[in-house]
């Protein structure tokens, strides 16, 4: 659906800040892109999105090509949920209803509307939805970006760090959203997270990215210490708990 | 249902706003510097009376009236996109450098180039070439914002980035505009300060028509666009990520809102603070949705302009002070007070 091939980026000409990225993206698949700080992660996301040209590859939704699809046919395959967004003073309705924009021309129709409340119900944003979003909580705010990325219809939807900054409770319950959306909607969906236990319990493929590149395109079965150990060059140890993998930091003595 | 609580505190405050337009409106008809009785204005205004009235209500009032709400309504849709579509609630007319630029163009067309020079007429005070500065003013305010949007190209369109190359450009051209005045004889230098001040007093009906064009023109296009203003406030990834090509978007928003500020402060002169606060307060009572928020700043701009414009002519017994600093003098405590409650709440 979505391929990225020897794609390349760097700000300037010295360093690359992705080198021979190569990545394709089914439908009901979820992809968790993993790796250190600062490898490209971002960066990535952004040539997905069409923000950043990269210097060399290409990226196509369909087999067509990115710099040839219009802003709004892009919309039809990407949609995209930041990390944790700051409150920009609009009520939870007119956030949710902008995932719609890619659909009017200019004011919303009255299927629009439709949308919005059925996401709204289905989310139980009711009580919430004329306040600012800046007065919810972090939580209730991530559910109202993933509320608007999903009515936006589109092939695939980026999360940004879906679950940073918020409580356990709330981290479980976005997970179990998200996990959700893949399967019930066939949708694939590509979340960048920093920890790998939630990524674990939540993710199918796993892409780690290390030295600008992708290290290893893997399965949950296929993680083993080693791999985490050499992207994280940390000394994490995988543990099994119940039948589920899981990560703790091991400490020198 | 509550469906409609917002709504409603939306249609109410438009509402209020409208109201106390059309009140300021017809008062400021009859509030002058001459002492003409109330029935004398209305008669004027109907085509009877003397001439001196119909002359003074029709000519005189009547245009400047009608400049006081277009240009309120120009610099706060001007200031309403600058800040949005920089992501910068400190934008404004003043800080994209545009009225800067404006100064300069005319302090270069009435000192250098002389095409100015003031001619007093029983009190009052005209620029003896006024389309000539105008012009000047109108082309450098556009030149100006031509390039601040070219430099910030460079860094990939920041939001940041326009506007502090605005501020510092503009920092210039007042840099450049003292320069000139420096070495200026105290004719022409009292004609290009006296420029410089925001004076509705200039407007005539022509001056009124062209700012009316560029107000339609920039309202109906902002208004098509309000839900992409709406997604600008998102952030660039999820802007574009909606449909929205945000390279061409911004520079034609931001173009639209420079010129709005250019042809107002070129015609009338620097007006501070309308840009800034009409906005700012907008925001704050009925929210960012800017179906509602452009309407409602255009509204308030026009209020404050023509309220400031009444007390510039109450302020002083038979003289009119220039309408730029009383909008300065009561729009900065007001937006302190703002500013100041704002951190209250949170």
């Amino acid at each position: 659906m979505i391929e990225i091939k020897n794609l390349s980026f760097s700000y300037n000409k010295n360093k690359k800040v992705l080198n021979n990225i190569n990545l394709s993206l089914d439908k009901g698949t979820t992809y968790i892109l993993l790796g250190p700080n600062g490898v490209g992660k971002s960066t990535l996301i952004k040539c997905l999105l069409g923000l950043l040209k990269p210097q060399e590859g290409e990226i196509l939704f369909d087999n067509k090509n990115i710099k040839e699809l219009k802003y709004k046919e892009r919309a039809e395959y990407l949609s995209f949920v930041p990390q944790l967004i700051e409150g920009n003073d609009l009520t939870v309705n007119e956030y949710i209803m902008l995932g719609r924009l890619p659909h009017f021309t200019i004011y919303p129709h009255q299927k629009d509307y439709q949308k919005v409340n059925e996401i709204i119900d289905r989310f139980n944003l009711a009580d919430i939805k004329e306040r600012i979003t800046s007065e919810i909580s972090g939580g209730e705010r991530q559910k109202v970006a993933i509320a608007r990325s999903l009515i936006q219809d589109s092939k695939v939807i980026i999360f940004d760090e879906p679950t940073s900054n918020l409580d356990i409770k709330s981290q479980i319950e976005i997970l179990n959203i998200l996990k959700d959306i893949t399967k019930r909607e066939n949708k694939a969906s590509l979340i960048s997270m920093h920890d790998i236990n939630l990524a674990l319990s939540l993710g199918d493929k796993f892409i780690f990215l290390k030295d600008e590149t992708i290290y290893q395109i893997c399965s949950k079965e296929e993680i083993n210490e080693k791999l985490l150990k050499s992207v994280y060059e940390t000394n994490i140890k995988l543990m099994n708990h119940n039948g589920k993998k899981v990560v703790i930091y091991e400490e020198n003595d | 249902m509550n469906k409609s609580i917002l709504l409603k505190k939306r249609i109410i405050s438009l509402s209020i706003l409208l109201g106390l337009l059309i009140i300021l409106f017809i008062a400021s008809i009859f509030i002058g510097t001459s002492n003409m009785s109330f029935i004398d204005g209305l008669k004027a205004l109907f085509g009877q009376g003397s001439q001196v009235n119909q002359t003074i209500i029709l000519r005189i009032r009547l245009p400047r009236i009608i400049a006081a709400v277009l240009a309120g309504v120009a610099l706060s849709l001007s200031g309403t996109i600058m800040q949005t579509m920089s992501n910068n609630v400190m934008a404004s007319p003043s800080t994209l450098g545009v009225s800067n630029a404006a100064v300069l163009g005319a302090n270069i067309a009435i000192i250098i180039l002389g095409g100015g020079t003031i001619i007093a007429n029983g009190g009052k005070v005209n620029i003896s070439n006024p389309y000539f500065v105008s012009g000047f003013a109108f082309l450098f305010a556009l030149g100006s914002t031509l390039l601040v949007l070219f430099l910030s190209r460079f860094r990939k369109y920041n939001s940041a980035t326009t506007v502090l190359i605005g501020i510092t450009f503009g920092t210039f051209c007042t840099g450049v505009t003292t320069l000139i005045q420096y070495f200026a004889n105290d004719t022409t230098l009292s004609s290009a300060i006296y420029w410089s001040f925001g004076d509705l007093a200039r407007a005539t009906y022509e001056y009124d028509l062209i700012i009316l064009v560029v107000v339609i023109i920039s309202f109906i296009f902002f208004m098509i666009f309000a839900y992409r203003y709406n997604a600008v406030l998102l952030g660039e990834e999820s802007a574009s990520s909606l449909g929205i090509n945000l390279k061409l978007f911004r520079f034609i928003s931001l173009l639209l809102a420079s010129l709005l500020c250019a042809v107002t402060v070129s015609l009338l002169g620097i007006i501070g603070f309308i840009g800034l606060l009409a906005p700012q307060i907008m925001r704050r009572i009925i929210g960012n949705d800017h179906r509602y928020l452009l309407i409602g700043a255009s509204l308030f701009g026009a209020v404050i302009l023509l309220f400031s414009d009444i007390l510039s002519k109450m302020m002083l017994n038979g003289i009119s002070l220039p309408v730029g600093a009383i909008t300065s003098i009561i729009g900065a405590p007001i937006f302190i007070i703002i500013i100041l409650l704002g951190r209250k709440k949170k």
